[in-house]
């Protein structure tokens, strides 16, 4: 596949290093959308009378769409999707319709493991999702990928 | 009932996760990964068919989920129910076709700061019993824990 020269290496990825940002504007549209994709239309996504009703300011955005973000950067990065082992955040504040997050992610840990394959480079990432607020909309995001060597 | 409803577990789901649904779940995530959509982008990419994004296990792992908070002897309030958090494991990624069975458990369960908090594992097997992909959420009932 073409897309295997542009993967990323191991060794360009030391501890500190920081991934491609991806940048994203949440719309009312996508979270429908989303809501008949996954199959979650609890009505605090879809139904801005019944999100009021239930003490919300409107209609809120699924944890899982701004969770996918993170995967699209990581795999956008990665070049395979088989890379990436594990995904893990906390979903710690509102993400409404019109909001605009920022997911960033950063190595906090290089080790090479033995894979099924051979010798792979595992790495732990730090992930974060900041709105346009600066506010931190996903937090204590974690990813294990692995990497050729 | 935060107490006793650890342990207590949704009847294994078939879910044959389609092409038509991956496509749509990477359109509303806003992923254009070929490998989502074409065929045979995939099979150069060394897969059988159209692979699944790995946050797509959502469209799977949340059906137990939705099963046992929905149960109603739990009757959660759907609408003061919020997505704390979410880990995912990744065996592989899951292809176009596959059919999956899909379990959940709560297996915790605990008031704080006058909220109800409810944590379930999720599993995904494949046709050959292997577990594709793990999940563990915590799902908040916002005023569930006051008596």
């Amino acid at each position: 596949m073409s897309a295997g020269a542009l993967r990323p290496r191991f060794g360009d990825y030391p501890v500190g290093a920081a991934i491609p940002p991806l940048v994203r504007t949440v719309t009312r549209e996508q979270i429908a959308a989303y809501a008949e994709a996954s199959g979650d239309r609890n009505p605090i996504h879809l139904d801005e009378e019944f999100a009021r009703s239930v003490g919300l300011d409107g209609i809120i955005a699924h944890g899982l769409l701004s969770m996918a973000f993170l995967g699209t950067m990581l795999t956008e990065w990665l070049g395979d999707p088989a890379a990436l082992r594990s995904l893990s955040v906390r979903f710690s504040g509102v993400v409404r319709p019109g909001d605009t997050l920022t997911c960033t992610g950063e190595v906090t840990a290089a080790e090479v493991v033995e894979g099924s394959g051979g010798r792979v480079g595992r790495l732990r990432l730090a992930l974060t999702g900041v709105n346009q607020r600066g506010e931190r909309v996903l937090s204590r995001g974690q990813a294990v990928v692995e990497l050729p060597l | 009932m935060t107490g006793e409803i650890v342990g207590r577990r949704s009847a294994p789901i078939e879910h044959t996760l389609t092409a038509a649904e991956i496509r749509a779940y990477a359109d509303a995530v806003g992923d254009p990964n070929p490998l989502y959509r074409d065929a045979d982008a995939a099979r150069r990419a060394g897969y059988p068919d159209i692979a699944a994004p790995p946050t797509a296990a959502a469209i799977f792992m949340m059906k137990p989920v939705l099963a046992l908070l929905t149960d109603p002897e739990l009757a959660v309030d759907l609408g003061r129910l919020v997505h704390g958090d979410q880990a995912y494991e990744f065996a592989r990624p899951v292809v176009a076709g596959e059919r999956l069975t899909v379990a959940g458990e709560v297996v915790e369960a605990y008031a704080r700061a006058g909220h109800q908090f409810i944590v379930i594992a999720t599993e995904a097997r494949d046709g050959a019993g292997e577990a594709v992909v793990r999940g563990r959420a915590t799902f908040v009932v916002r005023g569930g824990g006051e008596r």
